[in-house]
C-alpha cells in the first residue's frame, strides 16, 4: 500500500514539474521569445519567428515585444499575426477539426500502449498463479 | 483470444484508414486549395504612413474607391516586370472610384525613388521604414497586392507579379464587390 502512495506521489511529482512554468520565464524578452516561438517565420524553412535571423522575423520580434509593452496578451498577440497571416502562421496547429486528430494521436497511442503493456504482464503472471 | 486478435484487427484497420485518410488529404490540399489570404473578406487595415516626399497619407483618405494596394522593392524583379502594368492600368482605371498605392517596403530610400522615377510614378508610393504596415497585410515577400473595395473590404490578394488583364478584372471585382454582398445579405 505504502508502495502504491509513493508511486503516486512520484507520478505527481513528475506531473507538477512538467507542468510547471520555467523559472525567470516573466522577463520582456523571455515573454518574446515565448510568444515568437508559436509563431512560424512566413519566409523561412521550417524555423520559427523565434528562431530566424530574417528580416520579417526580426520585425515581427519587434512587433511582438512592442505588443508585449503596449499590455497585450500572448494570446491576443497570437490572434494579430492569424488573423493577418492565417493558422499556418502557427508553429502548433490549433486542435480543431482534423488536426484534432494531431493532439488525440499520441494521447491514445500512450493508453493503447500501456493496456497492451498490462496485458502482457498479466499474461505472464497467470502460469505462475496456477 | 477471439477478442483481442478482433481488437487488434480493428485497431489495424483504424490505423491504416487514419495514415490513409492523412496522406489522400495532404495530396488534395495541395492541389484543390488555392492560396488565399486570411485578410480576404475582412476590413483592409487602417494605415498612416508617408509618401517620399514626406507627406502624411492615410488609408482613410482613400474611402469610397476600389483601391489596388502593391507592396514593392525597388531590388525585386518581379516588382519592376510589374511595374509598366501598373502604371498603364492606372492611367487608365484611376478617377473618382478608383486609386492605386505603391507601398515600398525593406528598401533604400533613394532607390526607390529611382525607381518611381523611371516607371512613371503617377500613383502615390508610400514608404513603410517601421515595417509594420506590411506584417498588419500579412505580406511575405514582394511583390503582393490587395484589392480593396470602396467600403474597405479586402476582395482579394495577388502574389507575384501583376498582368493588365489581372489588374483589370480584380479592380473590376473590387468595384462590383460592396453591391454583391449587399444583395448576398438580403438573400439571406
Amino acid at each position: 500500500m505504502s508502495c502504491l502512495r509513493s508511486f503516486q506521489a512520484g507520478i505527481f511529482l513528475v506531473l507538477a514539474l512538467f507542468f510547471a512554468p520555467p523559472p525567470g520565464a516573466d522577463t520582456l524578452e523571455d515573454r518574446v521569445a515565448d510568444v515568437s516561438a508559436e509563431l512560424m517565420c512566413p519566409v523561412c524553412e521550417g524555423q520559427s519567428v523565434a528562431e530566424s535571423n530574417s528580416q520579417l522575423a526580426r520585425d515581427m520580434r519587434a512587433l511582438v515585444r512592442k505588443q508585449l509593452e503596449e499590455g497585450k496578451t500572448g494570446e491576443e498577440i497570437i490572434g494579430y499575426f492569424v488573423s493577418s497571416y492565417g493558422e499556418t502562421i502557427l508553429a502548433a496547429p490549433r486542435p480543431r477539426g482534423f488536426a484534432a486528430v494531431l493532439w488525440v494521436l499520441p494521447v491514445l497511442s500512450v493508453l493503447i500502449g500501456a493496456a497492451i503493456i498490462l496485458r502482457t504482464i498479466r499474461s505472464y503472471r497467470k502460469p505462475e498463479k496456477e | 483470444m477471439k477478442i483481442s486478435t478482433t481488437v487488434s484487427t480493428a485497431l489495424t484497420v483504424a490505423v491504416a484508414a487514419l495514415l490513409a485518410y492523412t496522406f489522400w488529404s495532404g495530396l488534395s490540399e495541395k492541389d484543390a486549395a488555392p492560396k488565399r489570404s486570411a485578410l480576404v473578406g475582412n476590413p483592409a487595415p487602417e494605415f498612416v504612413l508617408r509618401d517620399f516626399g514626406g507627406r502624411e497619407v492615410k488609408f482613410s483618405d482613400f474611402r469610397g474607391k476600389a483601391l489596388l494596394i502593391n507592396f514593392w522593392a525597388s531590388w525585386c524583379g518581379p516588382c519592376k516586370q510589374e511595374a509598366p502594368a501598373l502604371e498603364k492600368t492606372y492611367r487608365e482605371l484611376s478617377g473618382e472610384k478608383v486609386e492605386f498605392i505603391g507601398i515600398n517596403i525593406l528598401d533604400d530610400a533613394r532607390r526607390a525613388e529611382e525607381f518611381i522615377g523611371s516607371f512613371g510614378g503617377s500613383f502615390v508610393n508610400l514608404r513603410d521604414p517601421q515595417n509594420g504596415v506590411h506584417i498588419d497585410y500579412g505580406v511575405q515577400g514582394v511583390p503582393e497586392t490587395f484589392f480593396v473595395s470602396p467600403g474597405g473590404t479586402i476582395t482579394a490578394k495577388h502574389w507575384g507579379t501583376l498582368t493588365e488583364e489581372i489588374i483589370t478584372d480584380r479592380v473590376k471585382e473590387a468595384l462590383a464587390y460592396d453591391a454583391r454582398a449587399g444583395e448576398s445579405a438580403k438573400s439571406r
